[in-house]
């Protein structure tokens, strides 16, 4: 199958390849408490930060 | 990655996002090169290529400056990501146009990796704020 040697569809492509590659990995991290731990700016004494 | 997290900074009594903020910003400078029409960039992407990336690229300036005016973090979640779609967009025209070692290139490839980081930060900081 050839692949689109068009400028805008290989772009395109690429793009939307690395937001799915990162959505990925984002799924993969670990998420809350795991982050806030390897977080060594924070401290447990730290206030919760904003939400906005 | 500390320096990337929002700061104490205000501005219209919003907190300032230091990371956030300089995309916009870029990414506001690459929308107005492409519809200006006069720069290197928009004379080598004066087809639909150009007009698309000019597109995705207020966009993304609309959602990240909408999210950061109305905290929304959705907004500006997805301000993110469409800025790392343009940029990564970007790069690959620049490189496959011109040559490998085109610095604009890799350099619209370095603002995808910042809008990427941004949204994994973030992201994560949802999850622990929710906790």
């Amino acid at each position: 199958m050839p692949w689109p040697s068009n400028d805008l569809t290989d772009g395109g492509l690429v793009g939307l390849l690395f937001v799915l590659g990162v959505r990925l990995i984002d799924w993969v991290l670990p998420r809350g408490r795991h982050w806030r731990r390897a977080d060594h700016y924070s401290t447990p004494d730290d206030p919760p930060e904003e939400d906005t | 990655v500390n320096a990337l997290r929002p700061t104490a900074w205000r501005a219209f009594g919003r907190p300032v996002r230091p990371g956030a903020f300089v995309l916009t910003l870029v990414t506001a400078i690459l929308g107005a090169s492409l519809l200006a029409g006069v720069t290197t960039l928009s004379r080598l992407l004066d087809g639909p290529s150009g007009l698309v990336i000019a597109a995705a690229a207020w966009f993304t300036v609309g959602l990240l400056t909408g999210g950061w005016w109305a905290s929304n973090r959705r907004a500006l979640h997805a301000g993110l990501l469409f800025a790392a779609w343009t940029w990564a967009c970007l790069g690959t025209i620049v490189i496959a146009d011109t040559d490998w070692w085109s610095l604009l290139g890799w350099m619209s490839v370095c603002w995808a990796l910042l809008a990427a980081l941004l949204w994994l930060q973030d992201r994560r900081r949802t999850h622990a704020v929710a906790e």
